[in-house]
């Protein structure tokens, strides 16, 4: 018992000290940040944190609805692109002439740079229309009294910006598949022949576990881009999600909104990133993430 | 014994049946050039069986035609939109490596900016996007075009650090014993050993760096709408002109994949003791 718990303390311990310097960035941050907005002394150049704050708080209600939508989008986003580059990682890996036909193409799609795709999601799920899921009520109808259960909807759909976010999270995921599942040691190769696999199960028993640690080290580049992704879609698209509050600060030159904003935006992702690795460490065997 | 004789039934296994990884270079390449051929030809079928609406599922033909017919605006916004991306990249990937070389040098420094540096490559800094075209125009409306070097610096900036940061560190034990015994200055550490260990990183860093200096650079125009390929892009949404935004992404799409070769070509050239890889790690 008491082995145990001291244990967790020392856990405990090893946390807060690996935290510290995080913790240590983040209070020098708000000091410069606030060194600056003093020195220059206009919070039309750069907001001071009060006036950040304040803006903050003025619209605290239709950020957290626009949070709330944007990283619904993220959510849809992240599993749609895991999903889909595993599966099709898997496919292109296991057939090589398949990967030879199709590797113009993946190189092509790899270097291009995917914002300027956008536009082509975004139009056809305009012309189409978007498919969605699931609605529920979200988290702001709880938190602001005022707020009907209406406002506070969020659905969870397939549309153009979640889509876009899925294509560009996607390939980290799929390119790491091709390549883990590329990299099993010849002498399980030797081994599976020995026991007579066949071709489904070497993929099922040797090449996807080999491909396992890859794929869960490729998910944090998928998170970080698939909220890049739904961000961007937001910017040019929708008149929704926290990407466009961004827009509108910037359109009505209201800087600590727009600060307030970026900063949420920052923290939010910032959390979110640690969630979904904590997640993936938590489900993978250990080790698999570093 | 028993491990000599699976490697013997491996042998003569492997590459039976499909082709084997070393089949020659021509069958790869035929294999890409019917794979690409294929796709187009399958893409341009769909699209006259099931008569798609041209002007929201164009085929192959309708895109090249839409790209003849805007080839003039896209050869004008081009310039803007390379030069954004070209010098931020440039300036980025000078920046990442003059910065790198202290922070190896000194584990202090690197201790101390560590968690700074992965909190910034963590978090979406393209969201910043408005906030810097905001400070350029109020330092100047008419230069609002320098908000997209300023994006294209900031987006593939810190990926490009971390490369070479782990690049740089990237030393075995036996070395670095090798460096203490003959009393290296930190100087001669980075002169004989570091700056070859960290090219491959460099590389990496360098082959995803330009793809990301022109996301930048294309995100800046998008939002701030100065003249150039992405203010194009976003211009097709309101016409809602599929093939207008395919024939921009057939153009950016070549040029970042030409540069992306060439990285890739000196890459392989100057790194000989390594496989290169044409796709970057993130």
């Amino acid at each position: 018992m008491s082995a145990l718990s001291e244990r967790r303390l020392a856990l405990a311990k090893r946390w807060i000290k690996r935290q510290f310097p995080t913790l240590v960035t983040g209070i020098l941050f708000i000091v410069l940040w606030e060194g600056i907005a003093r020195v220059i002394g206009n919070n039309r150049i750069v907001a001071d944190i009060g006036y950040t704050v304040s803006s903050l708080q003025a619209r605290a209600d239709t950020i957290v609805v626009r949070v709330s939508e944007t990283f619904s989008s993220v959510v849809v986003a992240f599993i749609l692109a895991v999903a889909l580059g595993v599966l099709l990682g898997v496919i292109i890996a296991e057939i090589y002439t398949l990967r030879q036909m199709t590797m113009p193409l993946i190189i092509f799609a790899y270097a291009v740079p995917h914002p300027v795709l956008a536009p082509m999601f975004i139009i056809w799920f305009l012309v189409g229309g978007s498919f969605t899921l699931f609605t529920f009520t979200g988290p702001s109808a709880y938190i602001f009294p005022a707020m009907t259960a209406a406002d506070a909807q969020i659905a969870i759909g397939i549309n153009g910006v979640s889509t876009f976010g899925a294509w560009v999270g996607f390939f980290p995921v799929f390119i790491s598949t091709i390549t883990g599942m590329n990299e099993l040691e010849e002498r399980y190769q030797h081994l599976g022949t020995v026991l007579g696999a066949s071709r489904w199960q070497m993929v099922k028993y040797f090449r996807f576990w080999r491909a396992l640690p890859n794929i869960a080290s490729s998910i944090k580049s998928t998170v970080q881009l698939s909220i890049v992704g739904v961000i961007v879609a937001e910017f040019i698209a929708s008149s929704s999600g926290i990407g466009y509050q961004i827009i509108l600060a910037w359109k009505t030159g209201d800087l600590g909104y727009m600060f307030g904003v970026v900063l949420v935006i920052m923290l939010v992702s910032y959390t979110f990133f640690q969630l979904a690795v904590w997640t993936v460490k938590y489900v993978t065997p250990p080790g698999s993430v570093t | 014994m028993i491990g000599s004789a699976v490697r013997k039934l491996g042998d003569g296994i492997s590459g039976g049946g499909r082709f084997s990884i070393d089949s020659d270079r021509i069958t790869r390449w035929t294999l890409s050039a019917f794979g690409l051929v294929l796709l187009i030809a399958f893409w341009e079928a769909v699209t006259t069986v099931l008569s798609l609406n041209p002007k929201y599922f164009p085929g192959p033909m309708g895109v090249v035609t839409e790209l003849i017919r805007i080839w003039p605006a896209i050869v004008a916004a081009l310039p803007n939109t390379l030069s954004a991306a070209l010098v931020g990249y440039l300036l980025a990937l000078t920046l990442s490596i003059v910065i790198a070389i202290p922070l190896v040098a000194s584990d202090r420094l690197l201790n101390a900016l560590m968690p700074f540096i992965i909190g910034t490559n963590t978090v979406p800094r393209i969201a910043m996007t408005p906030l810097v075209i905001y400070w350029v125009s109020f330092y100047s409306v008419s230069m609002l075009y320098l908000a997209n070097y300023v994006m294209a610096v900031w987006v593939a900036f810190f990926p490009m650090l971390i490369a070479a940061i782990d690049g740089f560190r990237s030393i075995d034990e036996d070395t670095e014993n090798m460096l203490e015994v003959y009393g290296a200055t930190t100087w001669q550490e980075f002169k004989y050993v570091r700056f070859k260990n960290g090219l491959p990183f460099i590389f990496d860093g360098m082959k995803i760096g330009f793809v990301l200096a022109m996301i930048g650079a294309v995100v800046g125009e998008f939002v701030s709408g100065t003249f150039g390929i992405g203010s194009q892009a976003a211009s097709a949404i309101g016409r809602t002109s599929i093939a207008r935004a395919f024939a921009i992404v057939l153009v950016l799409g070549l040029i970042s994949t030409g540069v992306v070769l060439i990285v890739y070509l000196i890459e392989s050239k100057m790194i000989f003791w390594r496989e290169s890889s044409i796709m970057g790690a993130e």
